[in-house]
């Protein structure tokens, strides 16, 4: 049953001092008085007639007369109430002289750190809520909650210190985040929650930014529909204070990134960034590539509105180790996005375990001579030293190995696996390496399936199933790739070119290979196809590793790719694709934890976090299963974090965090379109900041009277002189 | 002309000493303007002795009166006077009321009887003089040598009393004092119960005398012009009104318009002439359109 609420209306002044010229009311009283006592005198002869004139209409001239008088002492009620600027407030909101507690929501997105005439807009709401604070009412209390992706509450438990608030208010620094606005919402009914006082008020303080509020593409707005419904249930009046009245028009480098996963001492990466200018007006914008701290080479850059211009430069690592890359572009008014972190892990070699099922000491008889040959060509082989270095292994010797010490396993029609060497790769993925797992006529897929694919927990992103085609009968149909568009990067260095180098790839004859079944609720990746559409290579990220799944063999059992010229360089980019793992996990996006797993013998280790202010944050490792976690959430600043482990391993790592490019399109909802965007949330809009910094009562109202009450004047104006007019002359 | 019309300004004349002068002026200045004598058509029989007074010519001293009674009288011939006027000024203190920039009724009431009894005297007709407020102060007999317009000028020329008219009583004290019938003119602002006025303008009639009324009333008592408020200070013992005049305006213009109209509409029943007059107005201009409708009525019997 609907239960309809009374709605009572209360009365407030925003400058209430200015009451105390209702006393002026009482001038027509006076004026009339004194008028009584100030007259002229006639003598008059026709007496007779005024007397018979003053004894029928006394009685209307007195009414005559009280009705101007009242007209007139409404006419400065109303005059001097207009100034006192009146408005209504109605129940559900906020009742003047009860106590309140006011949720203070401050956008914390990226673009609040837009300045215009040197304030940021996060400046502009923090002044705004400090008067809210210093205005509020003895008694009133009052909650932060930062709007944020994932949001934070500041002050969870009203607090009726407006001292206490203040100096949380002054403590908040701008995060560079996005915006969860559901998780947001629920966060504020949390805090709402945690009051018993009956009246509530929510203030948002936000720039209205569109990748903020505007429902995201996909995701509906149910969650966000109850999210508000429940502010209502609570009865708590939301009012909006609309910061982003100025400019959209940003530049912002959108993306960073190297052509390779992995970058190795010596070679030449290309390093790719996206620049994008947002707003109506074109520009134009130096690039500088920054290395380690220092200045590196430097483009011009024209941007046309609403494109993403790539640039790209080149560069060569002549140290192993952790390097810190960073593109940027010229200053504007939101100078957060105007560069962009990337931190690269350069390894000296690219280690690679090869585990071979099928051992063999005759040369290209083993099932990884091909393999190996591919990736590590011989010394006396023609072209640049090869950044990767292969160590053979016989099946047997998987155990053995610390595998932490290789950036990937690739094993080579292993028969079976045992649980323990299971344990062992999966500890290895947790730590970030890369597992490449060909198949061949020596696999025992129950085995696989078993203890690697493990109904879809295993590592293996495939199930593997019977065998396609038969590699003892090489005179019927064989089957070729299908490279879906080289679409992937593993196949992408193909895209583009020559028919002749394409080839390579697609006149590949397979005679047999693994029927691999990805369940549906895999996020597992076809990289290559076979004709039939059953998949050829597979990829997955386990843990913080990848794995990488290739239903034919690593040798020319099944297939003739060994020998053809497209093997060395596919087989290169899956290992730089598996062995990508560890330094994915040092790019994260702003909010995302910095993830790091260590070697269990690491848990003991003390850990510190130095965040891009310069403050050190003392963190610990958690034994996680059988490796050590570093764990840390703090990352709702861009830049660059580095980790120091302290022995027993004693390990500085760096990571880069970086804020979504989505926050960098300043573009806005004004009222109407914040209504359609969180439908059902019934809120009252305001956008003076500058106002509501030096009188931030304004906030609570509701409507402003003091319009009608000057209409309702100038009406009484019109009624007084003309009633003066028709008694005067016409009664 | 230009020069004798200027004096018929009620405020000129008013700075003019002396009646005898005033009204020449008036006469002059209105006689000049016309073409015809308003004055045919006054007659009325009559012959009378009057009584000899230094000044008097003595060839018209009838000498068989004095042989018998050995006092002076001079016989007037009847074809000497055939017309006999009595002129009725009031004085009560309502007529001292002026608004400004006008006489008060009082002196545009004597510029008139001066006027008429200055015309009268020069067609060798008889004019007399009542004076009244409450009751009738002083009275000359009707006369119509010229000497007797001097008499009738000091008589006039008086200050207001403080009395309030009773001008229904007078009238019917005086209907019975006039022996002779004759034009009886009354000078007054009629500020007295309507029904009484005519009760005495009836019996005037009724011993047929003619009667003529100039009704005279200040602008201000018609229009009632205030604006401020106002205490009204009444005349003739009547109580002090203080009120704002704006709003009373037209309630007090229909109670006097009511007053107006019942002593025009009784004037009228009774053939009286009724002749409003207001005190900004000529002179000339006042008597010319009552004396021109009157010369037109008569020509016509």
């Amino acid at each position: 049953m609907m239960v309809s609420v009374p709605v009572i209306w209360a009365l407030g002044f925003g400058n209430l001092p200015l009451l105390y010229g209702l006393g002026a009311a009482s001038l027509p009283i006076i004026i009339h008085l004194l008028n009584r006592r100030k007259f002229r005198e006639v003598r008059f002869a026709a007496m007779r007639f005024l007397m018979a004139a003053m004894r029928k209409n006394s009685r209307r001239i007195k009414i005559e007369q009280w009705l101007l008088l009242a007209i007139r002492t409404l006419l400065i009620l109303f005059v001097v109430c207009a100034m006192a600027k009146p408005f209504m407030e109605s129940l559900g909101t906020v009742l003047p002289g009860q106590r309140t507690h006011r949720v203070l929501a401050i956008d914390g997105s990226l673009s609040m750190g837009y300045a215009s005439a040197g304030t940021s807009r996060f400046d502009q709401a923090k002044a705004v809520a400090l008067r809210l604070v210093t205005d509020a009412h003895r008694g009133d209390t009052f909650s932060i909650v930062i709007i944020g992706d994932p949001p934070r509450v500041v002050i969870g438990n009203p607090s009726p210190s407006p001292s206490e608030v203040e100096k949380e208010l002054k403590e908040i620094v701008q995060t560079h985040g996005s915006t969860d606005l559901t998780a947001s919402f629920e966060a504020i009914d949390r805090v709402l929650a945690a009051s018993d006082i009956a009246q509530k008020e929510v203030i948002v303080l936000t720039d209205l930014q569109v990748a903020s509020w505007a429902p995201r593409p996909g995701v509906g707005t149910d969650a966000l529909k109850r999210a508000t419904a429940k502010l209502s249930t609570r009865k708590a009046r939301s009012v909006v204070i609309d910061l982003g009245k100025t400019g959209t028009e940003n530049r912002a480098v959108t993306s960073l990134g190297l052509n390779n996963p992995i970058a190795t001492v010596g070679s030449t990466v290309i390093v790719n960034a996206t620049v994008r200018s947002f707003g109506t007006t074109s520009s134009s914008t130096r690039v500088r590539l920054i290395i380690d701290g220092s200045v590196g080479p430097e483009k011009t850059l024209d941007l046309p509105v609403g494109e993403d211009v790539p640039v790209a430069f080149s560069h060569v690592f002549n140290s192993p180790g952790d390097h810190v890359l960073e593109v940027k572009i010229d200053d504007d008014l939101l100078s957060i996005d105007n560069h962009r972190v990337l931190a690269v892990l350069v390894h000296e070699h690219i280690e690679v375990l090869l585990v071979d099922g099928d051992f063999k000491t005759e040369p290209f008889q083993a099932e990884t001579d091909y393999l190996a040959q591919a990736l590590s060509p011989s010394s006396d082989s023609p072209g640049s030293p090869t950044p990767v270095k292969t160590t053979v292994v016989a099946e047997s010797q998987l155990s053995r190995r610390e595998l932490a010490a290789y950036d990937a396993v690739v094993l080579c029609n292993i028969a079976q696996v045992t649980e323990a060497e299971v344990s062992a790769l999966e500890a290895y993925l947790k730590q970030g390496g890369g597992v490449v797992y060909f198949g061949g006529d020596m696999v025992v897929p129950e085995n696989a399936n078993r203890l690697l694919f493990a109904d879809g927990k295993g590592l293996l992103p495939a199930m593997i199933g019977p065998s396609v085609g038969d590699s003892s009968k090489q005179g019927g149909a064989p089957f070729s790739f299908n490279p879906l568009g080289f679409r992937h990067p593993i196949v992408a260095m193909f895209n583009g070119e020559s028919d002749e180098v394409q080839a390579g790839l697609t006149s590949v004859k397979t005679w047999q290979f693994e029927k691999l079944s990805i369940p549906k609720e895999s996020s597992a990746k076809v990289a290559l196809a076979f004709e039939n559409g059953d998949p050829a290579i597979v990829e997955v990220h386990h843990h913080r590793g990848v794995v990488v799944q290739v239903a034919t063999s690593a040798d020319t059992g099944w297939t003739t790719w060994p020998v053809h010229p497209s093997y060395p360089p596919v087989m290169e980019q899956i290992i730089m694709f598996a062995a990508s793992g560890r330094t994915t996990e040092r790019n994260v996006r702003v909010g995302q934890p910095l993830d790091q797993a260590l070697p269990a013998t690491a848990a003991s280790a003390s850990a510190n976090v130095l965040d891009p202010n310069e403050k050190s944050t003392p963190t610990k490792l958690t034994l996680a299963g059988d490796v050590a976690v570093l764990k840390y959430e703090d990352t709702e600043i861009s830049g660059i974090y580095q980790v120091k482990i302290g022995p027993p391993i004693a390990r500085d790592s760096t990571f880069s965090v970086n804020p979504d490019p989505a926050e960098s399109d300043l573009s806005k909802l004004d009222k109407a379109t914040l209504s359609d965007a969180v439908p059902g949330w019934s809120f009252a809009y305001l956008t003076d900041w500058q106002g509501l910094t030096n009188d931030a009562t304004s906030v609570s109202r509701r409507g402003d009277l003091h319009r009608p009450l000057l209409y309702l004047v100038l009406a009484l104006l019109a009624t007084e002189s003309i009633l003066a007019w028709k008694f005067g002359h016409h009664s | 002309m230009e020069n004798s019309q200027k004096y018929l300004n009620p405020l000129t004349l008013a700075s003019i000493e002396g009646l005898d002068l005033q009204a020449r002026l008036v006469v002059e200045g209105y006689v000049s303007g016309l073409h015809k004598s308003p004055y045919h058509g006054f007659s009325v029989e009559f012959a009378e002795h009057k009584e000899y007074v230094p000044g008097d010519d003595i060839r018209h001293v009838d000498w068989k009166v004095w042989s018998k009674t050995d006092k002076f009288y001079l016989k007037q011939y009847e074809e000497e006077t055939n017309l006999l006027t009595y002129l009725l000024l009031d004085t009560s203190e309502s007529m001292s009321y002026a608004s400004e920039g006008n006489v008060t009724k009082l002196q545009y009431a004597q510029f008139v009887a001066a006027a008429l009894a200055y015309m009268i005297l020069q067609q060798q007709d008889s004019v007399g003089l009542a004076i009244f407020d409450s009751a009738v102060r002083r009275y000359l007999r009707p006369g119509g040598q010229p000497s007797h317009l001097k008499e009738l000028f000091h008589l006039m020329d008086v200050s207001p009393a403080r009395e309030k008219s009773d001008v229904g009583p007078i009238l019917d004290d005086l209907a019975e004092r006039f022996k002779k019938r004759g034009v009886v003119v009354i000078l007054s602002d009629l500020l007295d119960d309507p029904a009484k006025i005519l009760a005495g303008l009836k019996h005037l009639r009724h011993r047929r005398h003619e009667v003529i009324i100039f009704h005279i009333l200040d602008p201000a008592e018609v229009d009632f012009p205030f604006r401020d408020t106002t205490l009204f200070k009444g005349m003739e013992g009547l109580a002090d009104v203080l009120t704002e005049p704006q709003s009373l305006r037209k309630a007090y213009q229909a109670e006097i318009g009511a007053y107006l109209d019942t002593l025009k509409k009784g004037c009228r029943m009774i053939d009286i002439d009724y002749v409003p007059m207001r005190t900004d107005t000529q002179l000339d201009v006042s008597l010319s359109s009552y004396l021109a409708s009157r010369a037109t009525r008569f020509a016509r019997k």
